[in-house]
């Protein structure tokens, strides 16, 4: 343990001696307040913070990301090349230990790093609402949206109810015996996409309601919460707009006939633009006790000829500060830097330099698009998906993502909540089975390796 | 310091490196079934032309290349084992240092690999360095070093845990030829206190200074072996030294000789290159200052001289200088003869404050030494009077008749003293 950190610390001493270190520091340096400065977004203090906070963050993740890919190859492959391993192997030291502090040194030194700017980031972000003198209004709602935590609660879904509904609709089919020619496969596929879509849609003069569960705003009269959603309009109305009534609240009082309800419903009319996310904001008090919020949307027929399909509808609460979030963003960009650390070190027990690099590197980005490729691999026709699933898919399956829920920045910039339960998994899963596989299989490299061996 | 089973300091058995090529026919024979053995507190010269197998068959004792066939034994184990590795001292072939690092903070980070609590490595590393000449230069990146600065930190390093078992591949490369002496002074000092040495060098004059044994390799096999002054001895001559003598005298003498019906040449004694070096710089270090490695501190300083203990100083006045012979003469008396006046004051704290040990007296007036006869680790060799010091050590003799009270008696005496 001791000899450990004695390698650590000479990894360090290595590492900033490299000229990439220097450079991701002063760069990171530089722009940071820069980017606090020039970062306008759309003009609203809201929007200035989600900018800043979204670039600066991609960015110290990015150039630390590359640090610690650089870092971690380097080092063991310099110790070879200048052949200084041949020494520190004679000495009372386990292969494993020297493995394991030059592990320590690379990750030690990009989660300092990592602390430092992350403190700048912090800082910056906090002093923006001050610096930029916004009127009243504009802090409010940057309070309300960006320095807090939200959790986002999607309606519930009944994909059984369709599975079931399109059951229903071949059953009529074939009794009818208007079942098309074509196979069950792609009959039930067709129906099943229309039977989605039919979901999310709501025709003119018609309504639709969402049921949210577990929505528990916090109990005092100022608390709030967000409706989140995004629509299409077909055929495409004239002004590019929607008009909509809107309903949240507790809906199951409709039917109980009573006068006064206990939770208030809330109304309201929006006209807004297809294919943005809007949001609006609802008194806390519209939940019910039992966490049930319902979103009614009347697609007005007077304003409107256009069918509506939402294709996302959320519900958001604050469940939390943002110091802490913020916390928990960086330490999900701990977890990335510390597995970046363990592939680059675990790579170079056998690998040269550029080799180990361009591999980590391909990880790497291949993480930073990994849920999009796995998208698209599931969509591929039979022959090449079977080609890929064998093949790229279990190179994607085995690294960890960093995009979509893994990605830190979005949490910030939408004010949303990254739950100890989603950190949690994901480090388990990156740091304890991902990690220490990488790390043990370098230590078990290293360990057989013959040190003065010389390839020429 | 036998505290394993195999009464080997160093012990191979068949061993064989045989490096393939790329394919993985095999190529180059650097080692075929070497048998080598080394006593504990012995300084072995491991010797031979290069690429004759010397360097990799360390690097198969330290576990840097893996044997193709045999067994390599270092203290009676695998130099794997971390038990093993923390008592063995290596200084490679070329300075792998990291050159980054200040010359202080490379010893610190050995001697953190070793575990040694940070008031030890301090005082080590102080020690160290004052030891190898380097005192001033402590902060400096090793990157900015010489070539021979580099060797005497690389040689630093290796002492830092005060090994047992000291592997050094040729540690005089690229020094001066007073670093030159100080490591040989220093491996007899070190051999003195019961380390093993496995010394590989080409200078052949610095093996014969220190090394008890010897072992020349060629194409990776052991051509021979044996004590260094059995190898060398010239059984069938004779070698007088004499002060300054009439030519009559000479004749006289010549005519004994002939008498005799031997054969006789006579000579005055020539200074070796080394003994001229190492005045001349001695002088110019009084006045002038050096961003170099300073001779004369460390090693030197402390090995130099015998300790100022009373007996001491009384042996002193019963020393005599001893003339060098010439060229043809026996070569380890020449190399270790100089000037009294080039040596420095003695420094006995260094090595004892680095050993812990504190450094037995040279020459005891009450008990001679008889188990590891020590010699006194003086530069110039000093000849003891024997007839005073029987004297003073009450008359104890050893088989041979002379008094045993140096490391090798026959370095002392005349040679075919028989
Ligand atoms: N890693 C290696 N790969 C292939 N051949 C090697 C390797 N190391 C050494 N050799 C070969 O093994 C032989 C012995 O080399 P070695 O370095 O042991 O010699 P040496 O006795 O130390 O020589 P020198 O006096 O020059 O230091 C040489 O022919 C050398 O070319
Ligand atoms: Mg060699």
């Amino acid at each position: 343990m001791r000899n450990s950190w004695a390698i650590a610390k000479n990894t360090i001493a290595q590492a900033v001696r490299m000229k990439i270190a220097a450079a991701v520091l002063v760069l990171l340096l530089i722009l940071l307040p820069t980017m606090a400065w020039m970062l306008t977004g759309d003009g609203t203090l809201l929007g200035r913070l989600q900018s800043f906070s979204s670039y600066s963050i991609s960015l110290v993740g990015f150039l630390l990301s590359l640090l610690t890919i650089a870092v971690s190859c380097y080092s063991l492959h310099s110790d070879f090349r200048v052949r200084t391993i041949d020494l520190v192997i004679t000495k009372p030291i386990a292969r494993h230990q020297i493995v394991l502090g030059k592990f320590w040194g690379a990750a030690g030194l990009n989660l300092f790093l990592l602390a430092g700017f992350s403190c700048m980031i912090y800082g910056l972000t906090a002093a923006i609402p001050r610096l930029s003198k916004a009127p009243e209004d504009q802090i409010a709602r940057a309070q309300t949206e960006f320095f807090t935590a939200r959790r986002v609660v999607a309606p519930q879904t009944s994909e059984e109810e369709i599975v079931k509904r399109v059951e229903e609709r071949i059953e009529t089919l074939r009794k009818n015996r208007q079942l098309p020619d074509l196979s069950m496969e792609q009959i039930r596929q067709t129906l099943l996409e229309q039977e989605r879509i039919a979901q999310k849609s709501v025709e003119p003069a018609a309504a639709k309601e969402w049921d949210f569960q577990t929505i528990f705003p916090p109990k005092d009269p100022n608390s709030v919460m967000f409706v989140r959603y995004k629509f299409q309009a077909a055929p495409e109305p004239p002004n590019q707009e929607i008009f909509g009534q809107w309903r949240v609240g507790d809906f199951r009082q409709f039917r109980t006939g009573l006068r006064e309800y206990k939770t208030p419903i809330y109304g309201l009319e929006r006209s807004e633009a297809a294919r943005t996310l809007h949001s609006f904001t609802v008194p806390g008090n519209a939940a019910a006790d039992d966490g049930l919020v319902t979103v009614g949307f009347f697609n007005s027929p007077e304003r409107n000829f256009s069918t509506v399909i939402f294709d996302q509808m959320e519900v958001l609460y604050p469940v939390g500060g943002f110091g802490v979030n913020f916390f928990r963003v960086v330490l999900l960009m701990a977890v990335r830097l510390i597995f970046l650390a363990a592939l680059g070190i675990s790579l170079s027990t056998w690998l040269s330099f550029p080799v180990a690099t361009l591999f980590s590197l391909m990880v790497f980005f291949a993480g930073l698009i990994n849920g999009f490729i796995l998208e698209s691999i599931e969509g591929l026709g039979a022959v090449l998906g079977m080609v890929y699933r064998f093949t790229i898919r279990w190179f994607l399956y085995a690294i960890p993502r960093f995009d979509g829920p893994y990605s830190p920045t979005d949490y910030l910039v939408s004010g949303e909540v990254l739950s100890w339960t989603f950190l949690g998994k994901a480090a388990l899963i990156t740091l304890v089975v991902q990690m220490v596989l990488l790390l043990v299989i370098g230590i078990w490299i290293f360990s057989r390796r013959e040190i003065a061996k010389i390839t020429v | 310091m036998d505290s394993s089973g195999s009464s080997y300091a160093i012990e191979t058995i068949n061993l064989t490196k045989i490096f393939p090529d790329w394919w993985g026919r095999p190529k180059v024979k650097a080692v075929v079934d070497l048998n080598l053995k080394v006593r504990y507190n012995e300084i072995y010269g491991f010797l031979g032309p290069n690429g004759s197998g010397k360097t990799t068959t360390i690097k198969m004792l330290l576990n840097l290349l893996h044997p193709t066939k045999g067994h390599a034994f270092v203290l009676g184990g695998r130099s794997t084992d971390p038990a093993i590795a923390a008592r063995i001292g290596y200084l490679p072939e070329e300075s792998y240092l990291y050159r980054y690092l200040t010359a202080r903070e490379t010893l610190d980070f050995y001697g953190r690999i070793f575990g040694l609590p940070a008031p030890v490595r301090k005082s080590r590393i102080d020690t160290l360095l004052e030891m190898v000449g380097l005192a001033g230069l402590g902060s400096r990146r090793i990157g900015t070093y010489s070539k021979g600065m580099m060797r005497r930190i690389g040689l630093a390093q290796a002492l830092i845990n005060d090994p047992d078992l000291l592997i050094l591949d040729e540690p005089t490369s690229g020094m001066d030829p007073i670093g030159t002496r100080q490591i040989k002074d220093l491996l007899l000092e070190l051999a003195r206190r019961g380390k093993t040495i496995l010394l590989c060098s080409h200078l052949l004059a610095d093996v014969e200074d220190v090394c008890d044994r010897i072992g020349i390799m060629y194409g990776g096999r052991m051509q021979v072996e044996g004590p260094v002054r059995e190898l060398l001895q010239h059984r069938d001559e004779l070698q007088i030294l004499t002060g300054p003598l009439t030519p009559e005298a000479r004749e006289e003498i010549k005519s004994v000789i002939r008498r005799e019906g031997s054969w006789c040449k006579m000579t005055t004694p020539v200074d070796k290159l080394e003994t001229f070096f190492v005045n001349i710089i001695t002088k110019a270090q009084a006045s002038q200052p050096t961003s170099g490695a300073k001779p004369g501190t460390g090693i030197q300083g402390f090995l130099a001289a015998p300790p100022a203990s009373p007996s001491k100083a009384v042996l002193e006045q019963l020393v005599a200088k001893k003339p060098q012979p010439a060229a043809e003469a026996g070569p380890a008396e020449a190399a270790e003869t100089e000037p009294t006046q080039s040596r420095p004051a003695p420094k006995k704290d260094l090595l004892e404050q680095l050993t812990g040990k504190p450094a037995e007296p040279t020459v005891s007036p009450t008990e001679a030494p008889t188990e590891k006869p020590s010699e006194p680790p003086a530069v110039p060799k000093l000849s003891v009077r024997q007839d005073v010091l029987q004297k003073l050590l009450g008359g104890r003799k050893g088989p041979d008749g002379s008094t045993e009270q140096t490391r090798r008696p026959e370095s002392e005496e005349p040679r075919n003293a028989e």
